[in-house]
């Protein structure tokens, strides 16, 4: 039994890849493929760890067609990966192909600097189980306004799927839009006449916030 | 339309990820692999469990009955 510190999970396999001195490779898990390194520990959390596994992720996702980045932190054995993967295999098979030749672009819409940046006193305040589910249900229910549903509605033509997120304090929404590699060019030109100092465009990143979620 | 893998891996490449964009990729999004537990109710997630933490028999844990 390995324990693999795992990456992400991928259509197909690649050669295995080297990243400042680690062995990233493919295993077959279940059907689908994981990039996983071969370690016995995880990393403890760090900004230099954390941009490491990044730039690692962009790597595999550049050497397959369809990838599901994994969440930081991910050390399992083999057995359990096997268990997990097979146990939502139809979920992961389905985005997988969602995914398949596509990119995340990201938009951030930050809070004017005039406004307040106060949060909203009526909701609970962070802390306790209470808060975190309020804020929860409210993130799911989020439907874009003002310039968020402006940029929402330039793209709607561009984009395979569209994950929207409202923020608090000076992060008001995250809109995250899985796009062909090929409409990249196209997109980026519908969304530059919102990019502002309150509308941050980043990516093109491998697709982490369309990712199935393995546990509900 | 296809593109050429080494092209594909340019595309990537020519990102620059700011810190904020690191953590809300790792950290908030992407797969979450390890078995811990959420257990929901009509859509609301309700109680998180690790499993690691709790792979444990009772009778390790509480003091013997006297």
């Amino acid at each position: 039994m390995s324990a693999f510190y795992v990456f992400a999970l991928t259509g197909q396999a690649a050669p295995p890849l080297r990243h400042a001195n680690r062995r990233i490779e493919f295993v077959k898990v279940a059907g689908v493929h994981a990039a996983v390194e071969r370690v016995g520990r995880r990393p403890p959390v760090s900004e230099a760890a954390l941009r490491t596994q990044h730039e690692i992720v962009i790597k595999i996702a550049g050497a397959v067609d369809a990838i599901l980045p994994v969440r930081f932190g991910a050390l399992v054995d083999s057995r359990e990966l096997e268990a997990v993967v097979s146990m939502r295999l139809g979920s992961i098979r389905k985005t997988l192909e969602l995914v398949a030749g596509r990119v995340q672009m990201t938009v951030r819409i930050f809070a004017s600097r005039d406004a307040n940046p106060e949060r909203d006193e009526s909701r609970p305040r962070a802390g306790g189980g209470a808060a975190y589910l309020e804020e929860r249900r409210r993130q799911a229910a989020a439907v874009p306004t003002g310039d968020a549903a402006e940029i929402s509605r330039a793209v709607r033509g561009l984009v395979a799927d569209e994950r929207v997120h409202s923020g608090d304090g000076r992060v008001k929404w995250m809109l995250y839009h899985l796009i062909d590699r090929s409409a990249l060019p196209e997109y980026r030109r519908a969304v530059a006449p919102f990019e502002s100092s309150n509308v941050a465009i980043s990516g093109p990143w491998p697709p982490f916030a369309f990712v199935p979620d393995l546990w509900s | 339309m296809t593109i050429p893998r080494p092209q594909i891996a340019r595309i990537f490449d020519d990102g620059d990820a700011s810190l904020v964009d690191v953590i809300d990729n790792l950290l908030n999004r992407g797969v979450v692999l390890n078995a811990d537990v959420i257990l929901a109710l009509a859509g609301v997630d309700l109680v998180y469990l690790r499993l690691s933490a709790l792979l444990c028999a009772a009778d390790r844990v509480l003091p013997p009955e006297r």
